[in-house]
């Protein structure tokens, strides 16, 4: 081969060699940066997180420490939550009587650069690691320590998110930071970011967890004050209940029309206590998981036919009219014969709350391929707003007119027979086309 | 393995990154130097001086690729050399 052109190849092979190079120090970096992802992703827990990505970045790139500090704003301390050092470090620690991984740092205002870190958020280099620690642990000889693990210089990083400090990164090199490769430089900037957002998004979820804690804590507490306070409560409406029921009777003798008027209002309101009752007992038994089913077959249309004939008083007083249109087939389904009961009627009762004109109509029909028996109960009246229909089955969802029109009820009749409907395999849901436009409640439940 | 025999497999594993299978084809050049499985990167340094040894691996990837490989090689290793006494460094990481 001429030897111009030996030289050529061999200038092109440098050239080749060289953007190689770069490729692989950009592999480099991508590759350390996958890796820290999967972890950001895949651990939630703070420490566990700061400990695992300090171990990684330690490793891959040969730092004697590499510590992840959280900032106390209101306390102005820095504690490691990782911390990762090599082996000639831990060795060195061991000689020289030094731990610094559960060391916390009370007050940085007093070392000048790790408050410069986090007021300015900029990275500084500290001139020797006693500058950070000497104060903390006297007993240390860290000079000693730094020469030992062959400590050339420090820097310190801040984790900065929301354009606030959360906390800091501590290097401990083996050179000085000019000597390190292009890799180690892009790879220091890149990590520390992905550091800063997944840290802070482990202490947000930490902090989630422990509000969730709370809050079930509390839900736990009200459901058994409520239980409580509703038994309590009970007993002594049974008697008023009973009694004023007995005086309207006559068993204790005849009462003037004044008195009999004031004492058939204590046993009206007596009685519509007792349901409110029964509605938070239902909730807490439901919360609780104590809810009994009492299971058998029954036939669904006799039921509602049931219903119906019960609510002929107040359908009659609202006046409104009821029409059940039906095949006459049966429509036999296993459930728990008081607790369908108590949803049709829920739903039936609504309806005439909410229903000025008009009437209800309700359907029934089964569909022979799902086998799933559908009940429809159509109203005409306020109808529910487009905003309103997903919150209905939730606790303590009202209509908004409910105030306005003083109609009674805790919120919880919809929630109740939402539950006791999934309890069946069934399902309850709503249709309405708007405020004023009536609405179509829907019962499904399994054929047997 | 030895601090140099990791030396050794730590340059040979970052020249792969560059020129791939290469960098345990021109190792496998090199006089003293043992390739016992390129797979999991075991190498041993043997014959002679271990420093002469890593200068060869280093002057091999030179002779081929330029200054740039012998950056790359010291650059690998800065780290554990920075731990040898400095008699212990071979010039050709110094």
């Amino acid at each position: 081969m001429p030897e111009e052109t030996a030289e050529h190849l061999k200038e092109v092979t440098e050239q080749l060699y060289k953007r190689n190079v770069d490729l692989a120090v950009r592999n480099k970096i991508l590759s350390l940066l996958r890796e820290l992802y999967q972890i950001s992703i895949l651990t939630l827990e703070p420490k566990d997180l700061a400990t695992k990505v300090a171990e990684k970045v330690q490793v891959a790139l040969d730092f004697e420490l590499f510590g992840v500090f959280l900032y106390n704003e209101n306390e102005m301390s820095l504690t490691p939550l990782g911390f990762s050092v090599s082996s000639k470090f831990n060795d060195s620690q061991k000689i020289q009587g030094c731990s610094l991984e559960r060391l916390t740092i009370p007050n940085t205002s007093v070392i000048p650069t790790l408050a410069e870190v986090i007021k300015n958020k900029k990275v500084r280099e500290i001139s020797h690691i006693k500058d950070v620690w000497g104060t903390l642990m006297p007993t240390c000889d860290f000079t000693a320590l730094a020469n030992e693990a062959n400590i050339k210089s420090t820097l310190v990083l801040p984790l900065v998110v929301r354009d606030q400090a959360i906390g800091l990164l501590m290097l401990c090199l083996n050179r000085e930071y000019t000597e390190l490769s292009q890799f180690e430089r892009e790879s220091i900037f890149n990590f520390v970011n992905i550091i800063a957002v997944a840290l802070d998004k482990a202490i947000l979820y930490k902090e989630i967890q422990i509000a969730n804690a709370r809050l079930k804590e509390l839900d736990k507490q009200k459901s058994e004050f409520v239980s409580i306070a509703s038994h309590q409560l009970r007993s002594p409406l049974t008697a008023i209940k009973g009694y004023s029921s007995m005086i309207l009777e006559g068993s204790f003798g005849e009462i003037n029309d004044k008195a009999r008027g004031a004492i058939d209002r204590i046993f009206q309101s007596s009685q519509r206590l007792v349901l409110i009752i029964e509605d938070f007992l239902n909730l807490s038994r439901i919360e609780q998981g104590r809810m009994q089913y009492e299971w058998a077959t029954i036939e669904l249309r006799k039921l509602v036919e049931g219903v119906i004939a019960e609510m002929e008083g107040p359908l009659k007083d609202a006046q409104l009219s009821i029409d059940f249109s039906h095949d006459n087939q049966e429509y036999n389904i296993t459930a728990d014969e008081g607790k369908v009961r108590q949803v049709v009627t829920n739903i039936i009762d609504n309806a005439i709350k909410y229903t000025k004109h008009g009437g209800i109509t309700l359907k029934i029909k089964k569909d022979s391929d799902t086998r799933k028996i559908l009940l429809e109960i159509t109203d005409t009246g306020i109808g529910i707003p487009p905003d309103v229909t997903p919150k209905l089955f939730q606790k303590f969802s009202r209509a908004e007119d409910a105030g306005k029109a003083n109609i009674m009820g805790t919120g919880l009749g919809l929630y109740v027979a939402k539950q006791i409907m999934l309890a069946h395999r069934g399902n309850i849901w709503v249709d309405s086309e708007g405020a004023g436009k009536g609405s179509t409640f829907y019962l499904e439940f399994m054929a047997e | 393995m030895s601090t140099i025999d990791t030396i050794a497999s730590r340059i040979i594993k970052e020249q792969e990154l560059i020129i791939g299978s290469l960098a345990w084809d021109e190792a496998r050049k090199v006089h003293g130097i043992n390739v016992t499985d390129s797979k999991s990167g075991q190498v041993h340094v043997q014959n002679g001086d271990p420093r002469e040894v890593i200068n060869k691996l280093v002057n091999q990837y030179e002779l081929l690729f330029g200054r740039a490989s012998r950056e790359v090689c010291r650059q690998a290793v800065a780290g554990m050399v920075s731990q040898l006494q400095p008699t212990e460094v071979p010039s050709s990481l110094a």
